[in-house]
């Protein structure tokens, strides 16, 4: 009788299975609202930083999807958030002499930047990065752009046999480059970006990528830029990092070295493999230097520093890899290699020897995300803020300042 | 967490060895004696059927017996009940029809942690389990008898993770999910007491 009850009863009883999660709705602003808004508005407090660029005493620091940060840097133990360039969908920033040019999702903007206080837009190019269209799935239509997200919890009944939410994920790290003044022989200083970065400037040609695409903007009229040429290079394209008359583009699948002998021509010369992951390059004359890691987009990989021999760009090959936590941007200094270790914080590598690297220093509590590099000065970016190191004494490494998030 | 639920079950087991090598004793002053429940048995519900396993070890006073249970659900996400058990035998003879109840929480013990197409483990966390059911004791001697029962049984588990949810283009935003599971199962059980 008792084992009739499981027959008898089965019918009534089911399982209850829930989820929880986070909708995201888009808030739209018209095209020519948003361009109407794209001037140095009041200073925010950073929220989710993003990419960063140094221009002289100013770093011009990306808020995600936001706009730019306009940071006066004149003294670095006391930097002063000064103004918000509003740009939704900006991800990606360069800067040469008076002009910043930035991305607001597919569209190119050109800004003046002579007066960091009153941002003149001086022009805009639509379309340039298609593949920057959609945003989390949503096609806006092109007289609308998103920006602003409303979130609202939700909780929906699944499947308990594992139907329910599955996740697509198709993000790749972003990262721009950009050359710093010391590198671009000559000419206007341009400004110096960290080693996450897509848009990268040499001379008078502005650089930029897309997940598979590499555009030549010509700029020798800086507040009128032309796009001069664009090829295919790969997918999942990353990061671009220039080096004298070479590009080094990382991709998920390896590094690629190109000259830009001719700057509106760009030639592949060289390809260095690795597995799938995801990784930002610095290079100088003898070694690339890519940080490889692994999260949800990066697929399987290990998390790796690899010093990658380029004597011969033709055939870079790798000399030595060094085990990191969860890599992300780096810089280099001469014989100094800024690392990023995301969840591990910030480490110092003197290089001199790419077969045994040496630990210097290593900042913890924090994590990391990008870092510029340059004459004694370490600006990085990390999830709780923007942090200043001054590094001129290798053994005494302190500190300058910090400036924290939002509710922090 | 699995160190110590694995301790948890060898201090049961290792009690009710020590009530077994004591079941000869005569009742103590307050009447009651060592009573030990062994049993496994199946769970069947709408999303899985799957094996348990449980001791439950107390007093046994007249016709009632209470005690403290520990288990192993194999269902859906495998877990270990740790609840309070009373029971009340309808006859004082051998063989006996009994009712029995059976409050307490579930501990997560998951053998994966749902892995999907999202590749981030889910962190599982406890609640609260029961059972309710019928049963007949088949007497043996000196006390032991067989049992077969069969009842109501629900389990609860919740769980959360975070990871970067990246849909197309960047950016990346870190986002979390949670989980809540309300099992709803039949419970038969085939046992040993003693």
């Amino acid at each position: 009788m008792l084992l009739l009850i499981p027959v008898l009863f089965n019918g009534c009883f089911k399982d209850h299975c829930t989820r929880t999660y986070t909708i995201y709705t888009p808030i739209y602003k018209t095209n020519d609202e948003v361009r109407a808004n794209i001037r140095s508005n009041p200073a925010r407090e950073i929220s989710k930083p993003g990419k960063i660029y140094i221009k002289g005493s100013y770093i011009f620091l990306n808020e995600m999807d936001k706009g730019i940060h306009v940071i006066d840097n004149s003294n670095p133990s006391s930097p002063k958030n000064i103004a918000f360039i509003d740009i939704p969908g900006n991800l990606d920033l360069a800067a040469k002499g008076n002009t910043l040019y930035a991305d607001l999702y597919s569209d190119f903007v050109t800004l003046d930047i002579s007066d960091p206080l009153n941002v003149q837009v001086k022009k805009i190019l639509d379309d340039q990065f298609p593949f920057r269209r959609y945003s989390f799935g949503f096609m806006p239509d092109t007289t609308m752009v998103i920006v602003d997200w409303q979130k609202r919890d939700t909780t929906v009944d699944i499947d308990c046999n594992g139907g329910g939410f599955i996740a697509w994920s198709g993000c790749r790290t972003c990262s721009f480059a950009l050359a710093d003044a010391s590198r671009a022989a000559g000419v206007s200083p341009v400004g110096m970006g960290g080693s996450m970065a897509r848009f990268s400037i040499v001379n008078n040609v502005l650089y930029t990528v897309s997940d598979a695409e590499l555009k030549v903007f010509d700029i020798a009229n800086a507040n009128n830029p032309i796009l001069n040429n664009k090829q295919t290079i790969g997918w999942n394209i990353e990061t671009i990092y220039p080096l004298k008359d070479k590009l080094f583009i990382g991709s998920n699948t390896g590094m690629s070295i190109f000259s830009i002998a001719n700057p509106f021509q760009p030639v592949k010369q060289g390809t260095f493999a690795h597995a799938f992951a995801c990784d930002p390059v610095v290079a100088d004359d003898d070694y690339a230097y890519v940080t490889l890691r692994t999260d949800n987009n990066c697929r399987q990989a290990q998390n790796l520093l690899d010093i990658v021999d380029i004597a011969n760009v033709m055939s870079p090959t790798l000399r030595k890899s060094y085990s990191m936590i969860n890599p992300h941007g780096l810089s280099l200094d001469g014989d100094l290699l800024f690392i990023c270790d995301g969840r591990a914080g910030l480490k110092i590598f003197d290089v001199s020897n790419p077969n045994d690297i040496k630990l210097r220093n290593h900042f913890e509590g924090m994590e990391t995300f990008d870092v510029i590099a340059f004459n004694g000065l370490a600006l990085l970016v990390a999830k709780d803020g923007l942090y200043q190191f001054d590094y001129r004494n290798l053994n005494a490494v302190k500190l300058l300042s910090k400036i924290g998030l939002k509710n922090q | 967490m699995v160190k110590s639920f694995l301790i948890v079950i060898v201090l049961f087991f290792a009690s009710f060895s020590i009530a077994f090598a004591q079941e000869k004793e005569k009742k103590s002053s307050c009447g009651c004696r060592f009573q030990s429940v062994n049993q496994i048995g199946l769970i069947d519900g709408s999303t899985d059927t799957e094996f348990h396993l449980q001791t439950i070890n107390g007093l046994r006073f007249g016709n009632w017996f209470t005690g403290i249970g520990v288990g192993i659900d194999y269902y859906y996400v495998r877990s270990v009940p740790l609840f309070l058990d009373l029971r009340n035998y309808w006859w004082n003879r051998r063989n006996s029809p009994f009712v029995y109840g059976d409050i307490g929480i579930n501990l997560p013990w998951p053998k994966d942690h749902g892995n999907d197409f999202i590749g981030q483990d889910i962190n599982y966390n406890a609640g609260l389990y029961y059972d309710l059911g019928l049963g007949y004791k088949l007497g043996l001697r000196n006390n032991h008898a067989l049992l077969l029962s069969a009842g109501f049984n629900f389990k609860r588990l919740s769980g959360e993770r975070k990871y970067n949810f990246c849909p197309f283009l960047p950016p990346c935003t870190e986002t979390s999910e949670s989980f809540d599971y309300r099992m709803k199962r039949i419970s038969m059980k085939f046992g040993w007491e003693f």
